[in-house]
């Protein structure tokens, strides 16, 4: 403890909490569209009429749009909210710089306005939770910058010797996060608005889920325990349970759950070493998670009486409950037999808006009751509407958990089913394992808009508890005593006062993993055995393929048949990494609502692709896929194809310089043959110039290389 | 509210002198069950490693072909078993029932390109008398549904239908054939009488 003697001049400060005030803002505006569109493309499962044929509100453009809001947009905001809020506090000190502060929070949502924007238009990576195109990653990148500027410079200047654990956790956040977008975004601009990672096939899905993973981990998860360290001690006012756990939780956390991304690849062919480390990991990652957990709800447990009673209590100490459920739910589906039945379903969907709804919503809600009657020097308005919003909520979370380990449990088993007399599969109509769903979809919609309707009433409560209150004083000067001379703790203690080495060890720890991933996939010339017989795509085949991931079809559809007997008789061949080296990016999606496609090539002919796209339900009765008739109405952008092949070929494709050169007129001449077996059909001729053709020529390409040899 | 006013003497004892915007922290020893299972998590974590990536444990490639060793037995066994049109396990769905069931077969497998009724659409009309790969009887239907015409568009379906599926649907398609239904599709294949 710091003695007279180590304390410097009393100081006079105040507070920004204007910013905080804005990203509060934000964080309510942009929640209650996350929650929205949730709802919305809850309901396009339930029936693909609400589609409604729209280009731009289909569901494989709106779900991206859905994830980027709820995790960028809404916890984003929520982040920078409760950051700003708590550092200051922390550290006795004014964040660093206010004019920084402003361009962080517009310049963020100047990117929430042009992912809005872009998404519903069809720019689109293609990669989850990573699919804005490259001048928006660029301006993510300024944005962290600058909040990790200011952040790093409000420690600076701190009258707080020793860093309090909510702060480590801020720490690797930031630099995490920096590091997880820029490996994971690193691309070549084709066009303003196109581009294609420097990372291909196996190595891309690596680093993607690498990435993606790790959004959870550091994006959803450490921010999020450093405001319960900071909201919950506060908010019912009794000391966090255990230092010497939260000590232990943090340095195993960070270590451990950068390794684990792989889970996300299990069966896969990924290297099968890269599986193993991810779900050994998973697995000890449990009580790392736990470890949060037991020093929330011991805290909250001081006063637990107060819980039962006051909604903001509530909150908080379902959030905690939600975290502890969802991170042992996480570790118990990495486990490899586990997985082989949970992945691709929407048990995956349901674990995971345990943790986004369960954790995220409900903290950030509790966090919002206590810090706006707080910031307003008021009352909330109506407590009984804060409890409607709990139960509403939590309702509404067990209706969409439920149901979805009803459907994902369900489908996973009607895959795998093999009648033991024929050896066929029980269930060999993809379609049939979907309709058999669908009830469920129309539960977790109903589930979705009871929490929508919370949200809104929580909303209306803070406008009629601002608009009582009097406008808050933002020049409140407080107190407090400069630290100097020697800190003479000992142990980690006194690293907690070295923001310098806390940092750069928190760099270490989440390094190590990365590296021994993620490195011999760079380095290795044999990380995946090559196979002569893939080729690359032509020139017609690659526009279709970009219109494949434009219309987001990766949302529904995998292209990774894992290796398991079941998914042999029903798809084909296992997938080999091999196939997908010139996949830019790789496409092998993580939700099966339509069938695996990565053998699809050849199995049916174009008019049914044609016809498929058109209106699947002319083909596959009681399909949910969306209606796509602007892809019958659109031309095929030809002109840009050289400049993307050459891209392709800067990127290691080899790509001849004819086939360059020629490259509009090689896609002409292909879609001309495509279109004479159309006009067989009598398709009008009028089609030859259009979307559809290219992108039936990209799912005709679909693991052909490989068939052709062998039959 | 002062919140030491509702602690414990335990409490008081593991309370550390540090206060952070008036939070403060206890220093609870870790629970003995959460070390237990992290040691736990730990044990069956690393020798799981050490097994699969160093000690030649099999890999995912291994054993799933050994699953398909044991399932493509039973499998060829099958396929031997419906590879013959089978006269006698016919003539147990020749009737109104076996056409019935054969109906249903065919709306959930064949209607998506035949149409309704076998009209036709992107498959060709079934209930004409033209007939492109099969010859219109009974044994030759059946060996066209069971191994499909892929490079003309028909799939086999040996692999989805079982024996009895397909002599329904044959069956079926037995019942349709040369009713001529309206606003069917233009011949296409030979004649045969």
């Amino acid at each position: 403890m710091s003695t007279e003697l180590e304390k410097g001049p009393l100081e006079e400060f105040s507070y920004n909490d204007k910013i905080v005030r804005q990203f509060l803002y934000a964080t309510i505006l942009w929640g209650a569209v996350g929650i929205l569109l949730g709802v919305i493309i809850a309901f396009q499962l339930a029936s693909w009429k609400f589609n409604f044929g729209l280009e731009w509100f289909t569901f494989g453009r709106l779900r991206p749009l859905h994830t980027n809001a709820a995790i960028f947009a809404f916890c984003g905001n929520a982040i920078f909210a409760g950051v700003y809020y708590s550092t200051q506090r922390l550290c006795k000190a004014r964040i660093f710089n206010d004019t920084l502060s402003k361009i962080h929070f517009w310049g963020w949502q100047l990117i929430i306005v042009a992912a809005a924007i872009s998404l519903p238009m069809g720019y689109s990576h293609g990669k989850e939770y990573a699919e804005l195109e490259w001048p928006i990653d660029l301006a993510i990148t300024v944005v962290w910058v600058i909040f990790a500027i200011n952040f790093f410079g409000t420690l600076w200047k701190r009258r707080e010797r020793h860093l309090y654990v909510a702060l480590w956790f801020y720490i690797a956040t930031i630099v995490t996060v920096a590091v997880l977008h820029i490996v994971n975004s690193i691309e070549i601009p084709v066009t303003f608005m196109k581009s294609y990672p420097v990372w291909a096939g196996a190595q891309d899905a690596l680093i993607q889920w690498w990435y993606g993973h790790n959004a959870v981990a550091f994006f959803l998860t450490t921010p999020f325990l450093g405001l319960m360290y900071y909201f919950i001690p506060k908010a019912i006012n009794r000391p966090v349970y255990s230092y010497r756990l939260s000590i232990i939780h943090f340095w195993s956390l960070v270590f451990i759950y950068i390794w684990a991304g792989p889970h996300h690849l299990l069966y896969t062919s990924l290297p099968e070493w890269a599986q193993t480390l991810g779900m050994s990991f998973s697995i000890m990652l449990w009580a790392p998670s736990w470890g949060g957990m037991i020093n929330g709800l011991m805290t909250l447990k001081g006063a637990w009486d107060r819980v039962r009673k006051e909604p903001l209590l509530k909150f908080l100490a379902t959030s905690v409950t939600f975290y502890g459920m969802s991170t042992f739910e996480g570790p118990m589906m990495s486990i490899k037999s586990v997985n082989a039945l949970a992945h691709y379903t929407d048990w995956v969907v349901g674990h995971v808006h345990s943790g986004t709804i369960g954790w995220n919503i409900m903290l950030v809600s509790g966090i919002l009751y206590y810090i706006i009657p707080k910031m307003f020097k008021t009352e909330l308005f109506s407590q009984k509407l804060a409890n409607f919003h709990f139960w509403t909520t939590t309702v509404g979370l067990v209706l969409y958990i439920l149901s979805m380990w009803t459907a994902g449990i369900t489908q996973g088993l009607m895959w795998r089913g093999i009648n033991s007399e024929t050896g066929q599969l029980l269930y060999p109509n993809f379609v049939e394992t979907v309709t058999k769903i669908v009830p469920m979809y129309w539960v977790r919609a109903f589930g979705g808009v009871l929490i929508l309707v919370g949200f809104l009433s929580m909303i209306y409560n803070f406008i009629k508890t601002i608009k009582a209150a009097e406008k808050p004083n933002d020049n409140e000067v407080f107190q407090a005593h400069s630290f100097r001379g020697v800190d003479t703790s000992k142990g980690h203690r006194k690293l907690e006062g070295l923001t310098a080495l806390f940092t750069v060890l928190t760099v270490l720890a989440i390094l190590v993993g990365s590296a021994i991933e993620i490195m011999p996939s760079i380095l290795a010339s044999k990380w995946i055995e090559k196979d002569p017989r893939v080729k690359p795509y032509t020139a017609l085949e690659i526009a279709g393929r970009d219109i494949y991931i434009r219309e987001g079809c990766y949302v529904c559809h995998s292209q990774m048949i894992r290796t398991m007997a079941h998914e042999e008789i029903r798809y084909g061949k296992p997938s080999q990494a091999a196939e997908f080296i010139y996949d830019r990016p790789f496409q092998w999606g993580s939700r099966r609502i339509g069938p695996d496609l990565q053998r699809l090539g050849g199995k049916y002919s174009d008019i049914w692709h044609y016809r498929h796209m058109w209106d699947p339900r002319e083909v596959t009765a009681g399909s949910i896929m969306p209606i796509y008739p602007w892809l019958f109405k659109k031309k095929m952008d030809l002109g840009v194809l050289t400049k993307k092949l050459s891209v392709m070929k800067a990127l290691g494709v080899p790509y001849s310089d004819e086939e360059i050169k020629n490259a509009k007129a090689d896609a002409l001449k292909q879609a001309e043959s495509i279109m004479t077996s159309l006009e067989k059909e009598n398709v009008p001729s009028s089609m030859k110039d259009k979307q559809i053709i290219a992108l039936i020529a990209y799912l005709q390409r679909l693991g052909i290389d490989i068939q052709e040899e062998e039959e | 509210m002062n919140q030491n006013d509702h602690l414990t003497e335990e409490d008081k004892k593991v309370l550390l002198d540090h206060d952070y915007d008036g939070i403060q922290e206890f220093d609870y020893p870790l629970p003995s069950w959460w070390t237990a299972s992290f040691v736990l998590c730990c044990l069956f974590a690393i020798p799981y490693m050490i097994y699969y990536m160093g000690m030649g444990g099999p890999s995912i490639a291994q054993e799933q072909q050994m699953d398909m060793v044991q399932l493509n037995k039973v499998r060829t066994a099958y396929a031997v078993k419906m590879a013959k049109f089978d006269d006698s396990a016919y003539s147990a769905f020749d009737n109104e029932e076996g056409a019935k069931l054969g109906a249903v077969v065919y709306e959930d497998n064949c209607l998506s390109c035949h149409e309704e009724n076998g009209k036709g659409d992107i498959g060709p009309n079934l209930t004409d008398a033209y007939w492109m790969h099969a010859k219109g009887t009974k044994e030759t239907i059946y060996e066209v549904v069971l191994n499909g015409r892929e490079d003309k568009g028909m799939p086999t379906w040996k692999e989805d239908l079982t024996k009895d599926e397909i002599l329904q649907v044959v069956k079926y398609l037995m019942v349709i054939k040369d009713t001529n239904v309206a606003d069917g599709k233009e011949p296409q294949g030979e004649l045969i009488k």
